[in-house]
């Protein structure tokens, strides 16, 4: 098993370390431009040099907090929504025609709409992420009410369970590994869009740090703008993840799903 | 007597959803025709329908439209192939899959926008950086998909190839290829429609003559909310049809793998 394991560690460090050495050599070599591929260290320096000055911290900082905000918001209101359809027959009968036809239009058809209408302030932000995250939350909270087996409801049903207790003890437990879906799947859009927001409307944030750099051709900066995304987005997935097993994780041992 | 009938069940089973439709559209109506809001912050009825009609007759929306479709078939026809030759190397061989899955899952890890500075720096703001960045972003659900489904493909299936000394060849065409299908249709499907979504993220970023994204962001220069709200609806119609039409294939090959269980 633990020679099997790194088998695999090596089969996979091949590839990334043989791409590593050719972008080493070729800049070295200076077959492409530094301008257009710096060199990996100088990756790394321009890495450091924002950690210091507080670059990246700062900017870190506010598109997180724009993040937080809008997935907060979004996920609250989608659950409100997807919770009430799921639950009331009537709610979901009148609305549903129009939440789906509404979320067929890709988020990003929202972005002039709400910035016509907010401005292009923190608030135009917020509610673009939040409209992005209420979609999934609100579709996969409704999935996960609607996919309660009828046969547990009617065993609630025998036992005289009242209203909330129902709630309590069936429909959110069944409900809950679809609810997280929907959360885990509203954050990675959440952060998408936070970044897409900030590079056509911002003045901070970590989209902002990328067009800048852009414009004045510091690919380095660029790509560690690419890199540290990917890691915060990666990171903020596990965390839902952690959250997820420690709700969850009695599904798996029951055996049950 | 049978369609109406049916008529009948149609409407029975629906009203409520027309009835939120009509109260929005008579709210709307009344607040324009009030001037509750200004009509920069929300045009009438009317003036949306003329613009519509406007852009349609001059024939800037078939433009803009078919520009960025043309944008999308060719992004879409590179890292849609591509990601199926990549998914389906990674499915068959376990040694593809040791040396490729890692480094793919880790580069998929970036969410897609954030290549687009990246590409713009690489590629320049013409059309070779929107095909790019939709070639990328029509790559990864193609992969992830393409593998699944080939290793979803029941064991038992494979032991009835081995049994029968089916070939190499015979083996893909027969057994691996009918069963990854419908996950292989659902990476289109997934990847079509990021695509679409992609096209106006990329042409919001990078202005080029015309595209529906072009259109959509020099309305928002232009404060024309009417002609934002067109693009809204025709973005959200042209999603809407390419999701249909390829779940209406994805749902036939399902049905067929349920039939033949």
């Amino acid at each position: 098993m633990k020679l099997e394991q790194l088998k695999n560690l090596t089969f996979a460090l091949i590839i990334p370390l043989v791409l590593l050495i050719a972008w080493d050599v070729a800049t070295r070599l200076e077959l492409v431009s530094a301008q257009l591929l710096p060199p990996p260290r100088m990756l790394f320096e321009s890495w450091l040099e924002m950690q210091r000055n507080g670059e990246l911290r700062d900017n870190m900082e506010v598109s997180l907090l724009r993040v937080v905000l809008g997935f907060l918001l979004g996920a609250g209101v989608g659950f409100l929504l997807g919770a009430a359809m799921g639950v009331w027959r009537e709610v979901e009968l009148y609305l549903s025609p129009l939440f789906n036809c509404v979320r067929q239009v890709p988020i990003v058809g929202w972005l002039p709409f709400l910035i016509l209408w907010l401005g292009i302030d923190e608030l135009f932000k917020v509610v673009f992420i939040a409209v992005g995250t209420l979609i999934p939350v609100s579709v996969k909270t409704l999935e996960g009410i609607k996919g309660v087996p009828a046969s547990y409801l009617e065993v609630a049903r025998v036992f005289r369970f009242g209203w909330a207790r129902t709630l309590r003890t069936v429909i959110i437990p069944c409900a809950l590994p679809s609810i997280v879906t929907g959360l885990r799947l509203g954050l990675s859009e959440a952060w998408m869009l936070v970044v897409g927001a900030e590079l056509v409307a911002a003045s901070a944030g970590i989209g902002n740090v990328m067009t800048i750099a852009r414009r004045l051709f510091q690919t380095d900066v660029v790509l560690v703008g690419v890199i540290v995304i990917a890691v915060t987005g990666y990171l903020m997935d596990r965390l839902l993840g952690l959250l997820e097993l420690r709700l969850l994780g009695w599904r798996r041992a029951n055996g049950a799903h | 007597m049978v369609i109406a009938e049916k008529i009948k069940g149609f409407i029975a089973g629906n009203y409520r959803g027309f009835i939120t439709f009509l109260s929005l559209f008579i709210l709307w109506s009344g607040v324009t025709h009030y001037q509750l809001l200004s009509p920069e912050s929300l045009p009438a009825p009317q003036v949306v329908t003329a613009t519509f009609k406007e852009v349609f007759s001059s024939g800037l929306l078939g433009k803009s439209l078919g520009m960025s479709l043309s944008r999308i078939a060719r992004g879409f026809l590179i890292g849609c192939s591509l990601g199926f030759l990549v998914g389906a190397a990674m499915g068959v061989s376990r040694s593809a899959e040791r040396l490729l899955a890692p480094l793919i899952n880790a580069v998929r890890q970036v969410p897609i926008i954030g290549w687009i500075p990246l590409i713009i720096v690489w590629c320049g703001i013409a059309d070779m950086s929107k095909i790019t960045f939709i070639a990328i972003g029509a790559f990864f659900p193609m992969v992830v998909n393409t593998f699944d489904g080939i290793r979803s493909v029941p064991h038992g299936y494979l032991e009835v190839a081995r049994v029968f000394e089916y070939g190499r060849l015979r083996l893909l065409r027969s057994i691996v290829v009918p069963g990854a299908l419908p996950a292989i249709v659902s990476g289109i499907r997934l990847s079509l429609g990021a695509s679409w979504m992609l096209v106006v993220w990329s042409e919001i970023n990078t202005r080029s003559d015309f595209g529906i994204g072009d259109m959509l962001w020099s309305a928002r220069e232009s404060s024309k909310m009417d002609l934002v709200i067109v693009c809204i609806v025709v973005i959200g119609a042209v999603a809407f049809s390419i999701n249909e039409l390829l779940g209406q294939i994805e749902s036939r090959l399902q049905g067929w793998k349920r039939s033949c269980r």
